[in-house]
């Protein structure tokens, strides 16, 4: 239940069996249905998810109802709305599954109480949050400096799971781009 | 007759039902006016699959389930009631303490002796004593009667409370640190 969790931490970090053992304790196992939301736009955000099996995304919906994905998160992906959860205010993202998931979950709570108990995990969170950080500013820079083509590109190049696993007209949204645009693009590339 | 309240979520729970008694029953039937999803697990599986297309057919929108598995219905689930006989309770903790861990249980033995056995048997999973005698107000069509809701997690007894005001129930709240005020309901209806 927990082994994709263990398998990524060990990567960073590494915990006795004891402290395995009392981290277990903390986390909250969780399936998640296709189409089921972990979190809705309103609520107060609760929990960090790491997903063990399946895909899920966060996204913004714009007064037209047009949404807007944010990020996915396949097998060994953290996902969260971090503005919610560090500030307690209403959450401004959307997370659903895309797929059958299975989770685990983190309170706020839970998460100090790992971090003073065993201090290699706040190790870990400051190496998650700094890449974390790291890959907003490269998404950032890519939907502002690369042609369409280069986006799809970047992203069959760096995540192909995604490319294979997830709907196009997902995939257009996170690219910022409408389906037929990613669609033409896409035509165009298999020319080349 | 209708109450709304401030702490309304959007996002969908899921309600796991372990034990189709009287009781069982009769909180499958509840929450049919909400719009949580339910999911039913009893040792009969006939008996649950039945109530569960019973109620959808009464129900249209109702998302409930039944599972035949208790394990499955607790992994998926965020809320567990246990609505088993007490000589079962035991078999039962053991088998999904697991699926369990960190998530709201509900005893609703009414006997805190009973709640403090489970809480060791499953301990790390945030058990609030609940709806114990709720069969006999519903068959009694009692609306608006105080409903004791206990536990130790305030967050918990805030999520079982809001459980009992969608049955038109006034939640009173006992043993945390942080009470959960019934000033924010207000009477719409």
């Amino acid at each position: 239940m927990y082994d994709v969790l263990f398998t990524k931490l060990a990567e960073k970090i590494s915990l006795t069996q004891e402290e395995t053992d009392l981290f277990k304790t903390f986390l909250t196992p969780k399936k998640l249905r296709r189409k089921q939301y972990l979190l809705q736009e309103g609520d107060v955000c609760k929990y960090v998810a790491f997903v063990e099996k399946g895909a899920l995304r966060s996204y913004t919906t714009d007064d037209k109802g047009s949404d807007y994905i944010l990020q996915f998160a396949l097998e060994g992906w953290w996902i969260s709305d971090m503005y919610s959860l560090l500030t307690g205010e209403a959450a401004t993202q959307n997370i659903d599954a895309i797929e059958d998931s299975e989770l685990v979950l983190i309170s706020k709570a839970a998460q100090e109480e790992i971090m003073q108990r065993i201090p290699k995990y706040e190790h870990y969170m400051r190496l998650l949050l700094q890449n974390a950080y790291i890959a907003a500013q490269r998404r950032i820079n890519n939907m502002a400096s690369l042609t369409t083509e280069d986006k799809y590109k970047k992203l069959v190049d760096t995540y192909p799971d995604i490319v294979q696993r997830v709907p196009q007209h997902m995939i257009a949204s996170y690219l910022g781009l409408t389906p037929e645009t990613l669609s033409r693009a896409r035509k165009q590339m298999s020319r080349k | 007759l209708h109450y709304q309240t401030a702490i309304e979520m959007r996002t969908k729970q899921t309600i796991a039902i372990i034990g189709l008694g009287e009781l069982g029953k009769r909180l499958g039937t509840a929450f049919a006016v909400g719009k949580d999803r339910v999911l039913l697990f009893d040792k009969d599986e006939l008996e649950a699959r039945s109530l569960a297309a019973q109620l959808k057919e009464s129900h249209a929108n109702y998302d409930i389930e039944a599972l035949t598995c208790s394990a499955d219905a607790c992994w998926e689930a965020d809320v567990i009631i246990l609505t088993v006989a007490n000589e079962e309770q035991a078999n039962v903790a053991n088998y999904i303490r697991e699926y369990a861990n960190q998530k709201i249980v509900v005893n609703t033995s009414g006997d805190h002796n009973e709640a403090n056995d489970l809480q060791q048997l499953l301990p790390h999973s945030r058990i609030i004593t609940a709806f114990h005698d709720l069969p006999t107000r519903l068959a009694g069509n009692a609306i608006n009667t105080e409903c004791n809701v206990d536990g130790e997690d305030a967050d918990a007894i805030e999520i079982i409370a809001e459980l009992a005001r969608l049955m038109d129930f006034k939640p009173v709240t006992r043993g945390c640190t942080k009470q959960v005020s019934t000033d924010e309901t207000i009477l719409v209806g």
